[in-house]
């Protein structure tokens, strides 16, 4: 808390007191953020509070408990698990003679995400970077492009995290937990919260949004504590203005989704694709702020928007392009078509082999030069 | 230490044949790679890491053992435990 809050606190205090006469002068300690302390230190606070409510006994032996916080492949950028799913895979894991020898489907999963990571997502951020720098340079229709593209690269970065992490652990005999579920294909944002990084969600869930009341104390308290609960969400994303703003932004459409479900679905109902294609909107335009590193990008992105012609036009790369499609395709064909993922596992003799050079050239050819840290890194 | 890394692949690939063909303990192997891992990025935090996981380990104990009150002050803040109850949970958002 300390370490990630105090600068923010101090400015939030700065900027009211500067309200009412001069700025007060406050100097903020200078120390860098670990990387993934949101992560370990919502699941060293799971733990607490299970063991506290009675639902978990305490882990005896502290080098096991020690795994469960720092499992490496999941320590810098989650999933979030829980000690209920983990401990006693932990147990299995120290008594076990030998451990399975399977590696498939964990290359499987690790190639998966890899593909997502270093292909999709890494070139994505190139054109998202470059567009996020010149904010005030470039046109409207270039934000919004960037703006999808950076829908996507969050996507394949996260996701691809997790299917890197969920693999790795699966080679040591560890099953972590899914944290998507094809996010986008969500119909409405309470769909979308159940969909995506689905760890995280749920763990505001049973440990904030309960607790608050949840659904039980009446409407207004209900969206209260939505408004809440999302507050905090973008909060843990980071100290900053933005974060702030989405979690709210995200409250705000949990409440109007929560209105419109009550009081007006019946009455006015509304097709399943306009449903899919209203949440894509609202969750790509949170990705905005999200994206925006300063309160004046939300401005900037408000006046572009009026005067939507003025500005350098700066298009992405048709390699990009070609990209966005392909990744569109593979997981609408997934989710929609296929109904199941596409994996070295189902596949046999030659296919299996012939999948596997794919992918290697696809990686060989496509793959940026330089790595770029994963997106989540800095929560 | 990035998954993307070739230092990273090594250093796995030596700790899969490590867990798979040696008696070395496990656990502790699994423990020792978290910390070279978590250290990669800065050898600091992993005092962070240390001190997070023994304040949660003993504060659990403590809390199961009896004196909740006090140690549920220091560890968590009374607002995460008021009306917990598994009983009373509602599955989804909204």
């Amino acid at each position: 808390m300390f370490f990630k809050y105090q600068e923010f606190l101090l400015g939030v205090i700065g900027d009211l007191a500067s309200l009412w006469g001069p700025r007060p002068a406050f100097s903020a300690l200078e120390v860098v953020l670990p990387v993934g302390i949101s992560f370990y230190s919502f699941q060293a606070l799971s733990y607490v509070v299970d063991v506290y409510r009675g639902e978990l006994a305490p882990c005896r032996r502290l080098s096991q408990f020690f795994l469960y916080i720092s499992f490496f492949p999941q320590l810098i950028a989650g999933p979030i698990e829980r000690a209920g799913h983990i401990l006693p895979q932990v147990e299995r894991l120290a008594r076990r003679q030998r451990l399975p020898v399977d590696l498939l489907p964990a290359c499987d999963l690790f190639l998966r995400g890899l593909v997502k990571k270093a292909v999709f997502a890494d070139s994505f951020a190139r054109y998202v970077d470059l567009v996020f720098t010149r904010l005030d340079e470039v046109s409207f229709p270039c934000i919004l492009a960037a703006t999808g593209f950076f829908t996507l690269q969050i996507y394949c970065d996260f996701s691809g995290y997790t299917d890197m992490a969920r693999g790795l652990a699966r080679a040591m005999g560890v099953e972590l937990s899914i944290n998507f579920d094809y996010p986008y294909l969500a119909r409405n944002i309470a769909q979308f919260w159940r969909r995506w990084h689905v760890t995280l969600s749920t763990w505001f869930r049973d440990y904030v949004y309960i607790p608050l009341g949840g659904s039980r104390r009446g409407e207004a308290r209900t969206y209260l504590n939505l408004m809440l609960t999302m507050l905090l969400c973008g909060l843990w994303h980071g100290a900053a203005y933005t974060f702030v703003i989405w979690g709210a932004y995200h409250g705000l459409l949990l409440a109007v989704h929560r209105f419109y479900a009550l009081r007006l679905a019946r009455r006015l109902p509304l097709p399943r694709l306009l449903c899919g294609a209203l949440t894509l909107g609202a969750v790509s335009l949170g990705w905005f702020v999200f994206r925006a590193r300063e309160l004046s990008d939300l401005v900037l992105f408000v006046h572009k928007a009026l005067d939507w012609r003025e500005g350098l036009r700066l298009g992405a790369a048709t390699s990009q392009w070609f990209l966005a499609l392909v990744f569109v395709a593979w997981q609408g064909l997934e989710a929609l078509w296929w109904k199941r993922r596409w994996s070295l596992v189902e596949l046999a003799g030659w296919r299996r082999a012939a999948f596997a050079c794919a992918v290697g050239l696809f990686l060989f050819l496509f793959k940026p030069a330089s790595d770029v840290v994963f997106i989540y890194f800095q929560f | 230490m990035l998954f993307t890394s070739y230092i990273f692949y090594l250093l796995l690939l030596a700790l899969l044949l490590a867990l798979r063909y040696t008696r070395l303990p496990r656990v502790a192997l699994v423990n020792a790679a978290g910390l070279v891992f978590y250290g990669a990025w800065n050898p600091a935090y992993c005092l962070l890491l240390v001190f997070v996981i023994l304040t949660a380990h003993y504060s659990a104990r403590l809390l199961a053992g009896g004196s909740r009150r006090g140690l549920l002050a220091v560890s968590l803040g009374r607002c995460c435990c008021r009306c917990c109850s598994s009983s009373t949970r509602s599955s989804s958002w909204g």
